[in-house]
Formats: structure tokens, sequence, C-alpha cells
């Protein structure tokens, strides 16, 4: 069989990398590790956060960064969890870019924390086409949402340097396949770190933080 | 409680409201009805529409229209099942615009005359897998379909706004995964009236089948309104 293809035209959108090199260079100069964190709505980002920096409390000052197009949800979640945390409203905006999270970076005053996080505009889209100055970018997907993800949304799989597969504690109700997902992600991105995890039940967590701070430990000695 | 909120500055898109107009009027001068089904990635846009394939494929003739980035397995599985489909690739775009709705209704109608079947009178568009974008860029259609799964949570409603107030119809699906979650129906639906008084909400499970009739009830109705509006004329 033969399925038809229609390629419609892509419209092109000024680049922010050079912002976000910026950003990148104030960040090493001040020691903190910015993670951009991204997934579709629902796939669980505020409450991996949450247990995250829960795990890494003692060694580290932290802070998140809420991107949403409207609500306070997430970051007063956060604060009801002790957790330092700014809401930002991206106007509409589908994603962060470089010069929105200089703008939040410069009102949330962030010199003085090792490790901040972005939590994205929930979107397996336009987040991945935006460089907003962070040092390491991830990838939630969830269980719920299927294993083909990687074959809809490449470019979200190729720019994120580890993708974190949640609610593993729900597979009795969704068919999913461990294996084809790990294939297809590292088919786009052969390096990709990939975890299986429950923010719910803790299931884990352990190895994908031990990988995070490893990396961020890596990234302050290089600086 | 005090929550700092920094509102950043929206670029303006370009407006396409004119175009999706005219569609709409072409649509219906054709007797055609166009729904837009959209969604967060993965909530279950595609066994949904299978689901409501099943139960008015035999009464209505339809048709489908896969967006996505990339991939072609969406177009596959409606053509398995025995139905006009085809794909469309937006070139990154994460949404679908009237202009490009136009250029897919012609490619599904030569797919449908290639099958041998008749030209759909109810054309579906699943739309890319976002709760953002599709939201501010009218496709032309008729009716707008939100599908919002409860592992996704009951508070999306509160964070992309737009989505459910463009929606004529909300969806809330994977009911039969409601033991597995923190997913409160009832709040779910608060929620979504906070964003529309008028849309009408389904729960059901398209794994399961629970709710579909209802649903495609509703769809039927509202094809069987715009084929009588032909008529009239």
């Amino acid at each position: 069989m033969s399925i038809q293809v229609i390629e419609v035209n892509e419209s092109v959108f000024a680049g922010n990398d050079r912002l976000a090199d910026e950003t990148r260079q104030k960040l090493k100069k001040e020691g903190t590790f910015l993670l951009n964190v991204m997934a579709s709505p629902g796939a669980g980002k505020t409450s991996v956060l949450l247990r995250t920096i829960g795990l890494l409390k003692d060694r580290y000052r932290m802070g998140v960064m809420e991107a949403d197009i409207d609500a306070t949800v997430d970051a007063e979640k956060m604060q009801a969890n002790g957790v330092r945390s700014i809401q930002v409203h991206t106007g509409g905006e589908c994603a962060m870019n470089a010069d929105m999270t200089r703008q939040a970076l410069e009102e949330f005053h962030t010199e003085d924390l090792d490790l901040l996080f972005l939590e994205n505009v929930g979107n397996l889209v336009c987040p991945a086409e935006e460089d907003v100055g962070a040092c390491r970018s991830i990838e939630i997907l969830s269980v719920p949402e299927g294993d083909d993800k990687p074959l809809k949304y490449p470019l979200m799989f190729q720019v994120t340097q580890a993708v974190l597969v949640n609610k593993i504690d729900t597979k009795e109700y969704f068919p999913f396949d461990d294996e084809a997902v790990t294939r297809r992600i590292h088919a786009l991105n052969s390096e990709a770190k990939v975890f299986f995890v429950s923010a719910k039940t803790g299931e884990g967590f352990d190895e994908w933080v031990r990988w995070l701070a490893g990396e961020v430990d890596a990234w302050k000695a290089e600086s | 409680m005090d929550m700092k909120i920094i509102d950043l500055k929206k670029t303006i898109l370009e407006d396409n409201d004119k175009d999706a107009e005219l569609l709409r009027q072409e649509t219906r001068a054709e007797r055609v009805c166009y729904l837009n089904v959209m969604s967060s990635p993965g909530s279950g846009k595609t066994l949904t529409i299978l689901a409501l394939l099943h139960a008015i494929g035999d009464r209505i003739s339809c048709g489908v229209m896969e967006a996505d980035i990339d991939s072609d397995v969406d177009a596959k599985t409606i053509y398995e099942a025995g139905y006009p489909s085809v794909q469309l690739h937006t070139g990154g775009m994460c949404h679908l615009d009237a202009q490009m709705s136009r250029q897919g209704m012609k490619a599904l109608y030569e797919a449908a005359e290639s099958m041998g079947r008749k030209k759909p009178e109810l054309v579906i568009l699943e739309n890319v897998g976002n709760l953002v974008c599709p939201a501010e860029f009218d496709t032309g259609s008729d009716l707008n379909l939100v599908i919002l799964s409860v592992p996704e949570g009951d508070d999306k409603p509160l964070k992309y706004p737009l989505m459910f107030e463009k929606a004529d119809l909300v969806v809330i699906n994977k009911m039969d995964s409601l033991p597995a979650f923190d997913f409160d129906l009832k709040k779910c639906e608060a929620n979504i009236r906070l964003r529309n008084e008028k849309a009408c909400i389904f729960p059901i499970s398209a794994r399961t089948g629970e709710g579909i009739s209802e649903l495609a009830e509703k769809i039927t109705e509202h094809v069987r309104e715009r084929l009588a509006e032909g008529e009239e004329k």
C-alpha cells in the first residue's frame, strides 16, 4: 500500500542562538547549571522535578522556572513544597526562547543557585526548535502517550541528552514497548540516555538523579 | 501567597482567518462537514477517530487527514481500517492552517476516488499533537473537537485556555485508566466550564468503546444538519 505524503511549506523563524550562547556564558560565570525540561502536556514534568529536587536537596541549591501560557498551578505546587520558583507566562507562545529565558533569569536572580530547572511549555514541537541557553536538555515521555512518539516528533529527541520515560507504574493500562521506544530514540540520537521512571512510586529515580548530578558536577568542574 | 508572574511579550502571528472563512464557505457549498480533532501528543486522537469511523462509517462517507511533523503511521492505520486517508507533513510546523487544510482536502478527495469511494461527507483532520498552536489557527473547520486524556490531568484547561475556548466538543479519553491516576472528572468538567460554557463534554474510552455511541450520535447529527442545509438551497 502507499500512503500519500504531502510536504507543506515551512516558514523560517529567526534564530536566537547568539542570545542563547550569551545566557550560557552568564550561567557559566555564575556557576548555575540550567536544565531545560520539555514534554507533552501532562507527561509529569512537575512531578518528576519535585521528586528530583527532593533527592538532591542536600547536595545543591535549586530553583524552578515554570513556563506556561496561563495559570500558576505549577509554581504554587513548587512553593507549597518549599522550592524556590517563579511562574513565567509566555503570552500565548508555545515555547520559551532565549530572550524570554533571559528576561526570566533577570527577574528570578539565580546567581546563588547550583541547579536551575526550566519547566518549558507542554509541547513536543516548538520547544525543540528554540535554544534557550540551557546547559542540558531533557525530554519526559510518559507511558500513556505511546512508544511511537519519537517517530512523530523527531526533533525533540535529537536535541535532548536524556529521555525520561515516566509513569511506568501505569503499564498495565497501556501497551508500551520499552525496547521499541529505546530503539526509536537511539535511531534519532545514538548518545541519548534513556531512563525508565515513575515520579509517583520513585522507581528508576536513583539512576536518573545519579546521571543528572554527574552532569552538573562535570559542568561545574569545567568552570 | 506571593506569586511572581512575568508576562513576556507576544509576537503577532500571521492572520489566516479570512482564508479559513473562505474554506468554510467552500466546504459548506460542497456539503462537506469538516471536523478538526486536536489534543496533546498521545491523548488518543487516532484511536478515537477509528472508533468513530467504526460507529458511523457505514452511514456517512468519511475521510481522514493525518497531520504530523514526520512519519505516516497514523494514515496507514486509517487506511488499513478501510478508509480514505492522507498524511500531511507540516514541514516542522506545529499546527495546520486553512491553506494547508485546503491542500489536504484536495488530496483526500483524490485518495477516496482512487479507492472507488464516494467523496467524503465528513472530513476529519487529526491535527498535530499540540495543545497550543493548533488553537491559534482557524483551519476552516465546522467543528472543533478537543481530546484530553485522563493521564494528562484535570488541570489542563487551566494551562491551555485557548484550546478549550475553541472547542465545540471536549472528549475526555482513557476513562478506563482512571484507577491509575489522580483525576477528578468533576473538577475537570468545572475547569473546562471556566473556559467554555457551551461545549459538549463526552467522557469516553476509545479502547473499550465506552461513550463512543453518544459522541458518534452528536457528530452524525451535525453532519445530517449540514447535508439538510445543502438540500434546502
